[in-house]
């Protein structure tokens, strides 16, 4: 970014745990379940047209990467957190005037990796229930 | 209780210059120049509520129209222009600018600060707005109103069934409406994220503070594919390319995958304001803190997310396979426990605090009371068979209007019960106000509640009447009484509000003994507000802090160049993302012309674009041309600004931030990115869709030479942007940074003919091929960002020439040095789209 000066003396440089891991900490779940989602239209829109076989295989496979990939997101968040506030009670981080906003957002990067990876799981069931391709809707037979 | 912090004792002239500095020019000179956020807040909260008793009026003619079968007042062509002119100004003309306006006028004061980042923004998007509402509405003096409903579905707003005027005023005014809310939205994402009170940690800043930058990142991510399906019809319109027509391969589900990404976040996005309003309202009236903020903040966040998957549940009946149902109607189930989170957080407050039944808390109870309901009739509606019998039914006018009359329209008339004392210094009757829900919330429920039974009946919605046979007669005339009940209660608003003006009690500066700084200002707050910084240590400041002054001997030292000052200019505070600690003083522009002028040539545009006149759009595209160069012309203030901090400083003074990472230009540019951005990907995502048609798909992929050449071309623009990047920040790189920026001049315009002419030898034929359409709309969007690219760039070797060392020709460089590192990178997606992908198919 170039020599730009300015910065007060004392105030330090954010986050203390770099950003790229508060991000996947506190997102990680969020975007796993939206991969979740939009890869799981796009097998099955490419499967049902081109009529390859495996389709439940393909969305499954998804399912589990994606709630892997939640899980990643929450460990990291668990992990970081322990590194930054353990030894205080577990939500010292929301308590003011004690709490700091990173353990505030680790904190609910954790909850939300626990909510994300349920719903990954819970999106996961339709290709159980229903069939895959086809006419989603029982077409009118044509009038008389 | 806190108060404001006590300004130090100063003298009488340092105090006269600070307020002077905020002072708005007298007159209509004010008016047109002012461009603060309180009278800027005033106007727009105005005209957006204006804009609402229109499209209430419109609603009770239709029902008026409705209240008998085959009843004769209306035409169904009338009728077709009220619906969608009620759902238009409802959605686009009322809802999100007014939530937007509310948060203009509040945040500052809510987040401890003294304006919004961007001021000449702000009045650009009022503006902006009130010409494009005037806009549409205009079409009703000529008869030609928009007549193909809020959503304009493809292939009823073709020209060829839609053959007058009437959707291009909706097409072009919607535009500009959607440009106001999203250039607010850029405010708000910095204000929130940039200009808190020392301390106020994002684990301290109030709820509605959340939902605004939550819905503002919403905005950006869900306008923006609507702004390119919105172009891609009108262009569609005209003749110019065939995106939606399916005999040159268009598709018209490609509008509404495009309308609905937009349009069921849309819903999120007035909703969410409306919960952040709730939750003010409900522990400031429970007297206690909301139970579990870090669950309801996790809420509003996962209900962001999960908007944006939900959007293809409002096309369950065009055909898709059982899979992609099923996928969708779990994602809709699934929002109902981020909902479910919030409003069980509410309960558990009000069920634990001390209430206080005054009107703004009755309004938030009558508010989750329809909002669940009409939560319940969401989950039915996301049952994709249950959706096919109900779908365009007046089931689903019911379920939206529980949703958003519930959800959104009764936590804002709260949000204005409760705020307005602020705003207008004056109570509001508390009779009144109480008759004012009752009347609202009755006749809300006798008007909509029988509309699930018309819908379940079989009563399509968007008819002008029905025949006697139905046997619908019964519940559209209760209908149509609830609804006039609800009417007379919404005018009880307008009847407190003027007795309020001429007689109501003094507010005095807290009178609901609330939490947030808001409520430390006098009511109304002057517009030299927070003539010191206040500093935070609570997430309840007003409830849990006995001074607002600094306790360490740091921030106090920091600030103190903020108390009563700056003179001259105004100024304010940057802090820290997460914890807010004081990181610059900030120039903030004060009044000027022109955000005024750039909207009156952005009208000149509108018309001329509505008119195909070529004379108009010249005028119109000079005047803009002319304000964007008065715009970034350097101002006086900001002169004065730099020579009282001399340039860049800290140590142990806070610096004056005009360039560079710290400087909330820098974060602009982030934002402008991140639109383009989503743009990018809306049109790759279109390409990708209409290319899978072969119809109009050439047999030949297109040729490599060129475009290689160009992508060459675009990895040395990479470096030469870099290069302008990294010598912003050191003044003495003077050399460097003039041939850097020269360099993107000079290869910005290479590029840009080098594709052109790769596109001429094509042979492209957009108007007669869907696939041609999406090539150039992916290549005219490059084109685009290259041109702004090269104006930016321009204005920097301007600087780099003339003032080399001035932090404000840096600061220029800077941010567009972040273009050209996008610009290089969204290029390589491009070709990669157009020039790779079809040979591997």
């Amino acid at each position: 970014m170039g020599a730009w000066t300015g910065r007060v003396r004392g105030i330090g440089r954010e986050p203390p745990v770099g950003w790229g891991r508060l991000f996947f900490a506190v997102f990680g779940a969020a975007l796993a379940w939206s991969l979740h989602l939009l890869v799981s239209y796009l097998i099955i829109a490419v499967f049902c047209v081109t009529g390859w076989p495996g389709l439940r295989t393909a969305l499954v496979a998804t399912t589990l990467l994606c709630a892997a990939g939640a899980a990643a997101s929450g460990v990291v968040a668990y992990r970081t957190w322990r590194a930054r506030v353990d030894g205080q009670a577990w939500d010292a981080a929301l308590r003011d005037p004690h709490g700091r906003a990173t353990g505030f957002l680790l904190v609910m990067g954790m909850v939300a990796a626990g909510l994300f990876f349920l719903i990954i799981l819970l999106g996961g069931l339709p290709p159980f229930l229903l069939p895959g391709c086809g006419p989603s809707l029982p077409v009118a037979p044509a009038a008389p | 209780m806190s108060s404001a912090p006590a300004a130090r004792p100063r003298g009488e002239d340092r105090l006269k210059r600070f307020e002077q500095a905020w002072a708005s020019p007298p007159g209509l000179n004010g008016i047109i120049r002012e461009i603060n956020n309180v009278p800027v807040a005033h106007r727009y909260m105005a005209t957006a509520f204006a804009f609402f008793l229109a499209a209430g009026v419109f609603a009770i003619v239709m029902r008026t129209q409705l209240v008998r079968p085959e009843n004769a007042l209306l035409g169904p062509q009338t009728y077709n222009q009220l619906f969608t002119m009620h759902g238009t100004a409802m959605m686009f003309l009322f809802v999100i600018p007014f939530t937007e306006a509310l948060a203009t006028y509040l945040l500052p004061l809510m987040l401890g600060t003294r304006d919004l980042p961007f001021p000449r923004l702000t009045a650009l998007s009022y503006w902006t707005f009130l010409f494009g509402g005037l806009f549409i509405f205009s079409s009703l003096l000529f008869g030609l109103a928009p007549d193909g409903g809020w959503f304009a579905y493809v292939p009823l707003t073709n020209r060829e069934y839609s053959p007058g005027l009437n959707m291009d005023f909706w097409d072009i005014g919607l535009s500009v409406a959607e440009i106001a809310a999203m250039g607010a939205a850029a405010e708000l994402i910095v204000a929130v994220l940039r200009m808190r009170a020392p301390g106020m940690a994002l684990h301290r800043i109030p709820v509605f503070a959340w939902a605004m930058l939550i819905v503002a990142f919403m905005i950006i991510f869900a306008f923006t594919p609507l702004i390119v399906g919105t172009a891609m019809l009108e262009l569609d319109r005209k003749g110019f390319t065939a995106f939606f027509k399916p005999e040159a391969g268009g598709d018209p589900l490609l509008w509404q995958h495009l309308f609905w990404v937009f349009g069921h976040p849309e819903v999120y996005i007035m909703f969410l304001p409306a919960i952040g309003i709730a939750t003010q309202v409900v522990q400031v009236f429970a007297r206690r803190p909301v139970v579990s903020y870090t669950l309801v903040v996790l809420a509003l966040l996962t209900t962001a997310f999960i908007s944006f998957g939900l959007w293809v549940h409002h096309m369950f009946t065009t055909g898709l396979s059982p899979a992609a149902m099923g996928l969708f109607a779990a994602a809709s189930f699934l929002i109902a426990i981020p909902s479910g989170i919030q409003i069980f957080s509410w309960i558990a407050t009000l069920w634990t605090g001390r209430l206080v039944w005054r009107t703004p808390l009755l309004f938030v109870v009558g508010s989750i009371i329809i909002f669940v309901a009409g939560g319940l009739t969401g989950v039915m509606v996301g049952v994709p068979a249950f959706d096919a019998q109900v779908h365009d039914t007046y089931f689903v006018v019911a379920h939206l209007h529980y949703v958003l009359i519930g959800g959104v329209l009764f936590p804002l008339f709260a949000g204005l019960y409760y705020w307005l004392p602020k705003i207008t210094g004056r109570m509001l009757d508390e009779r009144l106000g109480k008759w004012n829900f009752w009347l609202m919330f009755v006749g809300f429920n006798v008007a909509f509640f029988p509309m699930h039974i018309a819908g379940l009946l079989g009563m399509p919605r968007r008819v002008y009447t029905y025949p006697a046979e139905l046997g619908l007669g019964g519940v559209n005339l209760v209908s149509t009484i609830g609804a006039y009940v609800f009417a007379i209660g919404v005018a009880l608003l307008l009847v407190n509000l003027l007795l309020s003006f001429r007689r109501g009690r003094p507010a005095g500066p807290n009178p609901w003994d609330a939490d947030t700084l808001e409520w430390s200002e006098t009511s109304p707050p002057p517009a030299a507000q927070f003539r010191r910084i206040p500093v935070v240590r609570s997430r309840h400041p007003l409830w849990e802090q006995d001074s607002l002054d600094p306790q360490d001997a740091q921030t106090e030292r920091l600030l103190e160049p903020l108390d009563t000052a700056p003179g001259g200019w105004r100024g304010a505070l940057v802090v820290t993302m997460l914890d807010a600690r004081p990181l610059a003083v900030v120039h903030v522009p004060g009044p000027t012309i022109w955000p005024f002028a750039m909207s009156v040539g952005f009208l000149v545009l509108f018309v001329g674009a509505l008119l195909e006149d070529l004379f108009l759009l010249g005028i119109g595209s000079a005047i803009t041309l002319g304000c964007l160069v008065g715009w970034f012309w350097p101002s006086k203030t900001e002169s004065t600004a730099l020579e009282e901090y001399g340039g860049e400083s800290g140590g142990d003074r806070l610096p004056l931030a005009v360039a560079g990472p710290l400087a909330n230009g820098a974060w602009g540019t982030g934002i402008l990115l991140l639109v383009l951005l989503t743009a990018l990907v809306t049109l790759i995502a279109s390409f990708f869709y209409l290319a899978d048609n072969p119809v109009g798909r050439p047999s030949d992929a297109p040729e490599l030479g060129l475009p290689g050449l160009a992508t060459g071309v675009a990895a040395a623009l990479a470096a030469a942007g870099y290069i302008v990047l990294r010598s912003a920040g050191r003044p003495e790189r003077v050399t460097r940074r003039r041939l850097a920026t020269l360099a993107v001049l000079g290869l910005g315009a290479t590029f840009i003919t080098l594709t052109a002419v790769a596109a001429l030898n094509a042979g492209l034929s957009p108007a007669s091929s869907a696939y041609d359409s999406g090539f150039v709309g992916l290549l005219g969007f490059q084109w685009a960002v290259m041109l702004v690219l090269l104006a930016m760039m321009g204005a920097a070797a301007l600087w780099a020439w003339r003032a080399p060392r001035d932090l404000r020709g840096r600061a220029v460089a800077f941010n567009a040095a972040l273009v050209a590192l996008f610009a290089a990178p969204s290029w390589v997606a491009v070709f990669l789209t157009l020039y790779v992908t079809p040979r591997l198919w």
